[in-house]
C-alpha cells in the first residue's frame, strides 16, 4: 500500500446522540462521540471494541442507515451527509456493507441469483443478459458454483451464506466495503476461508475495508491499521504491528492481555481494569476510563484527553502514558 | 464437595426424523477427572453439545441413545429411573448454559431462582434458601450480592448473568458441572474473568466439563481435551499434548485454523 493511495472513506467529528427517558426527564445517550477515521484504497482498517463501544453505530452512521447527529462523511471524496437520503443511491455504488449474521441479512424468499442481480439492476441498470453474466462472474469470484445460484439462503451453510453476502457487496464494484463482524458467527475453519477470500479480493480489486470486529486474532491477521474504540471514542490508533507490540492506552492493554492465545504454556501478563463498561448515558467530560483505570490521576478528570502521537502513525488518548518524561 | 469422576463410554445415538434414522453420536467415550477442567472441543455439528445434554438426559426427545453409558462414581446415569435422575440433575451434576440471560427466568428475581433450586433438592425454609442464594452469588464474586439477589435478569449485564448462572449450578454443591460455551458472546475481558472463576472453582475439587470451540480458552484453563468431529471422538489427550504433539490430522487442522496460520485455511 503506497502513501499516495486515494482515501476512499473518511469521517471527521462523527457523533451520534440519542435522547432517551420519559417526558420531562430527557437524558442523552452518547453512542458515538467524535470519531475521525480514514480508509485508503487497498487498505484494511480494523475498528475494535467491546459490546457497547459504539463500533456498529459508527458503521451504520457512515452509510446513513442511522442518521448521525454531527460530523462529515466522505465516500470516494463525495460528501455523504449533504445529500437527501433519497439521493444516496450514487454513494452506495462506492460503499457497500457486509453484515454479521448472514441468516438475517439475506432475504429468505430470494434465490442467490435474485439476491445478486438486484443491486445490478438498481445501481447499474444492467439488462437481463448482462446481469446474468455478472452474477456468474460474482459467484465464481467468491468461490461458489453455478449450482448454488438457484438455492435459497436456508439451503446454504453459514460460510456459503457469508460468501453470498460478500458477492452482493462486491456486485456494484464498490471502492470501500464496511464489514460488520463478518466472521463472528462462523466456525474457525470457515473463518479462515472467509478471511483468505477477503484478502484475495482486496489484492485483486484494491478495495478498502473497514473491518469491525472484537476478534483480536482476526485483527492481527487482516488489518494494516487498527482503531480501538471505548464508550463512543477512539482511545488508540496505529499500525497493527505497533499497537499489538506496544499498546499504550490502558484500555488497549486490558483488551489485548485478556485475549486467550491457542498455544501451550503462554503466560499472559494481565492488565486488569475495575468493573465493567458503564452506561453511556450523561457521561461527564473526562477520560471515559476514570473509575476503571488503575493508572488514573487527577489530570484524567479535567477533560477528555486528546489523541497524542506516540510513534509513526500511532496515537493514544491517555495523559498518563503519553506524558513526556 | 466430594470428588467424583465422570466417565462416558461408547455413547451412540441417532435422531428420529421423518426421513428415517440419522446417526449423530458414534461410540463417544472419555473421562473427566476431579479437580480438572476437561474440554470437549469441536465445530458446529460435531456432537459436543448433544453429548453434554445426554449426560444429564436432557437431549431433545427426537434423540435416541442406542448404546453406551454415563458413569458417575460407577453408577450408570442412563440406566437410572427418571425419578432418581431428577435427584442427580442440579444436585450432583449440573449445567451452565451458553446464553445466561435467556437461561434465567425473566419474571423472577435472580435470588429467588437460586433459592428454588436449593429448596428443590434439600428441605429448608425459604429464608435459609434465600440466605444460601446470597452466599452463592457472593462466592462467584458478584458485588453487593444481597441487593443483586432481589433484581431481575434484565438488570444484570451479560457477564453478571453468567456469574449468577454459575452460582445456580453450584448452589447444591455438585460433584460435576458441565459448562456449555459459557463465554460465547461475552467480551474478552469478561470472558477472562469468567474462565478465571471456573479455574478457581475447579481447583477446589470440582469435576468440570467445558464445551467450547475456542482453543485459546482451552490452552489456558483445561487439563485435558477431547476433540470431536462428526459425532466421534477423534482424539483425547492432555492439553499439553494436544497443543504440542497433536495426534490426529483434524486436531492439527483445528489448531491451524484457530491460530489463523497463513495459507492453511484453504
Amino acid at each position: 500500500m503506497s502513501d499516495e493511495a486515494a482515501t476512499v472513506l473518511a469521517a471527521t467529528g462523527l457523533r451520534k446522540h440519542y435522547r432517551i427517558g420519559a417526558l420531562g426527564d430527557h437524558r442523552t445517550l452518547v453512542a458515538v462521540d467524535g470519531v475521525d477515521l480514514e480508509v485508503r484504497a487497498g487498505e484494511t482498517v480494523a475498528l475494535v471494541g467491546e459490546s457497547g463501544s459504539g463500533k456498529s453505530t459508527v458503521a451504520r452512521c457512515l452509510v446513513r442507515l442511522v442518521e448521525p447527529t454531527a460530523g462529515e462523511v466522505r465516500v470516494a471524496g463525495e460528501p455523504v451527509r449533504a445529500r437527501p437520503v433519497s439521493a444516496l443511491t450514487r454513494v452506495y455504488r462506492d460503499v457497500q456493507m457486509v453484515f454479521q449474521d448472514p441468516n438475517s441479512s439475506l432475504n429468505p424468499r430470494m434465490t442467490v441469483r435474485a439476491v445478486l442481480a438486484e443491486p445490478l439492476r438498481l445501481h447499474l441498470g444492467l439488462g437481463r443478459r448482462e446481469r446474468d453474466a455478472r452474477v456468474r462472474e460474482l459467484v465464481d469470484m467468491v468461490g461458489l458454483r453455478a449450482e448454488h445460484l438457484d438455492r435459497y439462503a436456508h439451503e446454504l451453510s453459514g460460510g456459503q451464506r457469508q460468501r453470498v453476502g460478500i458477492a452482493r457487496a462486491l456486485a456494484v464494484r464498490p471502492r470501500v466495503v464496511i464489514l460488520d463482524e463478518p466472521t463472528s458467527s462462523l466456525d474457525v475453519s470457515v473463518r479462515g476461508q472467509i478471511l483468505d477470500l477477503l484478502a484475495a479480493l482486496q489484492q485483486e480489486l484494491r478495495i478498502g475495508y473497514l473491518f469491525i470486529t472484537h476478534d483480536l486474532a482476526v485483527v492481527r491477521r487482516v488489518a494494516h491499521r487498527v482503531l480501538v474504540m471505548y464508550l463512543g471514542g477512539i482511545v488508540e490508533q496505529g499500525p497493527t504491528a505497533a499497537v499489538f507490540a506496544r499498546p499504550v492506552h490502558p484500555y488497549t492493554r486490558a483488551l489485548l492481555s485478556a485475549a486467550p492465545v491457542p498455544e501451550w504454556g503462554v503466560r499472559r501478563d494481565r492488565f486488569h481494569l475495575i468493573g465493567e463498561i458503564p452506561s453511556p448515558v450523561d457521561l461527564p467530560d473526562r477520560c471515559r476510563l476514570v473509575g476503571r483505570c488503575p493508572l488514573a490521576e487527577e489530570a484524567c478528570s479535567h477533560a477528555r484527553p486528546p489523541l497524542v502521537t506516540v510513534g509513526p502513525g500511532h496515537a493514544a488518548a491517555c495523559p498518563v502514558e503519553t506524558r513526556e518524561p | 464437595m466430594s470428588a467424583a469422576s465422570l466417565r462416558v463410554e461408547g455413547l451412540t445415538g441417532h435422531f428420529r426424523t421423518r426421513r428415517g434414522e440419522v446417526p449423530v453420536l458414534a461410540d463417544v467415550g472419555f473421562t473427566a477427572r476431579p479437580g480438572e477442567v476437561t474440554a470437549i472441543v469441536g465445530e458446529t455439528g460435531s456432537g459436543k453439545s448433544l453429548t453434554a445434554l445426554s449426560i444429564l438426559r436432557i437431549a431433545p426427545p427426537a434423540f435416541v441413545v442406542d448404546n453406551g453409558c454415563v458413569l458417575l462414581d460407577g453408577v450408570d446415569l442412563l440406566a437410572l429411573p427418571e425419578r432418581r435422575m431428577r435427584a442427580v440433575r442440579g444436585a450432583r451434576v449440573s449445567m451452565v448454559f451458553q446464553d445466561a440471560r435467556s437461561a434465567l427466568n425473566p419474571v423472577l428475581p435472580v435470588g429467588r431462582q437460586l433459592a428454588d433450586v436449593c429448596r428443590l433438592h434439600r428441605p429448608m425454609s425459604r429464608r435459609d434458601a434465600e440466605r444460601a442464594a446470597v452466599a452463592a452469588l457472593t462466592a462467584v464474586q458478584i458485588p453487593d450480592a444481597a441487593r443483586r439477589a432481589g433484581q431481575y435478569p434484565h438488570e444484570f449485564s451479560g457477564g453478571m448473568a453468567q456469574r449468577a448462572l454459575i452460582a445456580m449450578a453450584l448452589i447444591c454443591e455438585p460433584e460435576v458441572v458441565i459448562f456449555d460455551e459459557p463465554t460465547t458472546g461475552l467480551d474478552v475481558t469478561i470472558q477472562a474473568e469468567i474462565m478465571g472463576l471456573i479455574g478457581t472453582l475447579t481447583a477446589g475439587g470440582l469435576t468440570a466439563l467445558l464445551i467450547t470451540h475456542d482453543l485459546g480458552v482451552v490452552a489456558e484453563t483445561c487439563a485435558a481435551v477431547v476433540v470431536m468431529r462428526d459425532g466421534r471422538v477423534v482424539e483425547e489427550a492432555s492439553t499439553e499434548d494436544i497443543f504440542t504433539r497433536p495426534g490426529h490430522p483434524y486436531t492439527v487442522q483445528l489448531l491451524a485454523a484457530s491460530r489463523l496460520v497463513e495459507g492453511t485455511a484453504r
